[in-house]
């Protein structure tokens, strides 16, 4: 039996799979694939994994690209071919580490934000996660606090994880979410004010609103 | 586990050895160099000494018909010539695993270099697993080099599927790579050793000339590219010119030690240039021509002024004879290294392989899914009791 297939990136409506855990703590976890950089998640996107019976909820707050040893050859060119560049792009698969904060986790149809009991098991699968999923885990204002807090991610993290929490949401609901966002962040950054007045313009940058 | 103190004891013997081989001496390889000039003009007489010599058990190359040492500069630039490549890696059946099957990826990419668009790659799957697949008629597994010879053999069929699907394509006719020799290695031993049946043999002869027939009817050229070639085929010529009479135990004689083709060709050609043309003296070769696909070769250096890296670049009699495709393919082969300059090889070769291989981690995941789908129609299979003896010892 023989299958010819052409290569082209599952676009499907099921969560895509996007790798293996290879490190994990209570906090944050790293992820190791080799994706085409289509295919590579956004900084700010909501993932998913497990621990037994608990599905874990975090969000990408790092990406590292790793050049192999055929990216370093093609970079000792002055001007590496527009197909080669193109190749590189849409068809290779370069081995990429996603670092993830773990927001929450969801069990037995409950949400529970902050650090689960155990970190993901290593090499359990990671997808991500549907809109109807990011709009369900957001719908408390609590998942805010651990991107507040978090060492690892940035303000601009948080920015792009407030937008793709906006975007899972129709039109009307976007603006009342922003609202609501805003409001909590305003309660946990009373004490840094330029911090906040920073993160509020980000996410309206972020988010495209006035 | 190893024991050390036997393997470290190998290993210096082994580097010494290999040291020793690899070491050309200077005095060999100007001899070698100048009989090639010597005889560079003599082609009449080589090729009738060589077809006398074949007979005396004498194998090497037969000139085609341009002089030995000619040196044949890069073509200028070819516009649009389509490039395409294809590789294939293999899981063999495993008699202790949890049931035989024999996948075979093949991986193929097309580029258009100058149009900035990226390249297309796509998979030819074959997988077998019934019991005309991978039995013989005595109930015997598939011996690995009949796989081995399907995995070449597809892998050719692929690439000039895809040559012919390109056909009368407006940015130019294909051009065609395939890694190693073009011609599967059983067919190329001849039929008393390529250990496959004699129907077998036949079978895959006919499909090779049905390939490279299609390659030849897209106006393209094809090759198979050798990388670090080890023969020694044109200096075994040079041997068999100094003879004043052809016996068996004259031509079994080699005069130049360690030296290989490819050093002597490095000191010939230029950075871009290729040798003269040569038939091997394969015997399935004389059928190929019969049928008008003859197989020749040249070398070509694909390295830099002072670092020549040379390949064995094999093609049909038809891309020889026809000045357009042989300057098209030439071409292509050296844009293709220069993209790899530092490594000088195909990039679409290297992509291919890229795309072919099979990763251990996929290995097992297959094997994992394969014992799921068993699972889930209520067989519970297992794996042989050896197989799970090196699991637990970790292989």
């Amino acid at each position: 039996m023989a299958i010819t297939t052409r290569a082209r990136s599952d676009r499907s409506a099921e969560p895509a799979f996007i790798g293996r855990v290879i490190e994990a703590s209570a906090r944050t976890f790293l992820v190791g694939c080799r994706l085409t950089a289509e295919d590579i998640p956004a900084f700010g996107s909501f993932v998913q994994t497990a621990r037994g019976e608990t599905t874990i909820i975090g969000v990408i707050y790092d990406l590292v690209l790793q050049g192999d040893d055929l990216t370093r050859i093609l970079a000792l060119q002055d001007v590496p071919p527009p197909e080669i560049q193109q190749d590189m792009i849409e068809n290779r698969n370069i081995p990429v580490r996603i670092g993830v904060l773990t927001l929450g986790y969801m069990r037995d149809r409950l949400t529970y934000y902050g650090i689960p009991h155990q970190p993901p098991a290593l090499l359990e699968r990671v997808h991500t996660c549907l809109p109807a999923q990011i709009q369900r885990f957001t719908e408390e204002p609590d998942f805010i606090r651990p991107l507040v807090e978090a060492r690892e991610a940035s303000d601009d993290v948080l920015a792009a994880v407030v937008r793709t929490a906006a975007e899972a949401r129709p039109g009307p609901h976007q603006r009342d979410f922003l609202v609501q966002v805003g409001r909590e962040l305003v309660r946990l950054l009373a004490d840094e004010p330029t911090r906040l007045g920073q993160l509020l313009r980000r996410i309206r940058m972020a988010a495209g609103t006035p | 586990m190893l024991d050390w103190r036997q393997v470290r004891r190998y290993v210096q013997e082994m580097a010494n050895y290999t040291g020793d081989r690899l070491r050309v001496h200077p005095p060999t390889l100007r001899y070698a160099l100048s009989l090639l000039h010597r005889f560079s003009e003599d082609l009449e007489r080589l090729q009738r000494m060589g077809q006398e010599a074949l007979r005396a058990g004498w194998r090497g190359a037969i000139p085609w018909g341009e002089p030995l040492a000619a040196r044949f500069p890069l073509p200028p630039e070819q516009p649009q010539a389509m490039v395409i490549a294809a590789d294939g890696s293999q899981i063999y059946p495993d008699r202790h695993g949890t049931i035989p099957y024999f996948v075979l990826n093949i991986g193929l990419i097309e580029m258009r270099p100058g149009s900035g668009a990226p390249p297309e790659t796509w998979h030819h799957l074959v997988f077998w697993y019934r019991e005309e697949e991978l039995f013989t008629e005595d109930g015997e597994m598939r011996a690995l080099n009949d796989l081995e010879a399907e995995r070449d053999i597809q892998e050719l069929e692929q690439l000039t599927a895809a040559m012919a699907q390109r056909a009368g394509d407006p940015f130019g006719p294909p051009v065609g790579l395939a890694d190693g020799m073009l011609l599967p290695w059983a067919l190329a031993r001849g039929e008393p050793f390529a250990a496959v049946p004699a129907e077998r043999y036949r079978e895959l002869f006919h499909r090779a000339v049905g390939a490279l027939e299609a390659a030849k009817e897209t106006g393209g050229a094809i090759a198979g590219y050798v990388d670090r070639p080890t023969g020694h085929a044109v200096l075994r010529l040079l041997a068999l010119g100094l003879l004043d009479e052809i016996t068996r135990e004259k031509v079994a004689d080699y005069p130049f030690g360690q030296l290989r083709d490819r050093a002597l060709f490095a000191e010939l050609l230029e950075p871009g240039e290729r040798s003269a043309l040569f038939a091997h003296t394969w015997p399935i070769n004389d059928h190929l021509g019969h049928k008008g696909h003859r197989l020749l070769f040249f070398y070509l250096n694909v390295g830099t002024k002072g670092r020549p890296h040379l390949a064995r670049v094999e093609i049909p009699e038809w891309v020889a004879r026809d000045q357009a495709r042989l300057d098209r393919l030439h071409r292509a082969i050296w844009d293709q290294c220069q993209i790899l300059a530092e490594a000088p090889y195909p990039y679409l070769l290297t992509r291919a392989h890229e795309l072919a291989r099979i990763r251990s981690e996929e290995r097992k995941q297959l094997e994992q899914m394969i014992q799921e789908a068993l699972l889930q129609r209520g067989f519970r299979s297992s794996i042989s009791a050896k197989a799970k003896q090196k699991e637990w010892l970790g292989r």
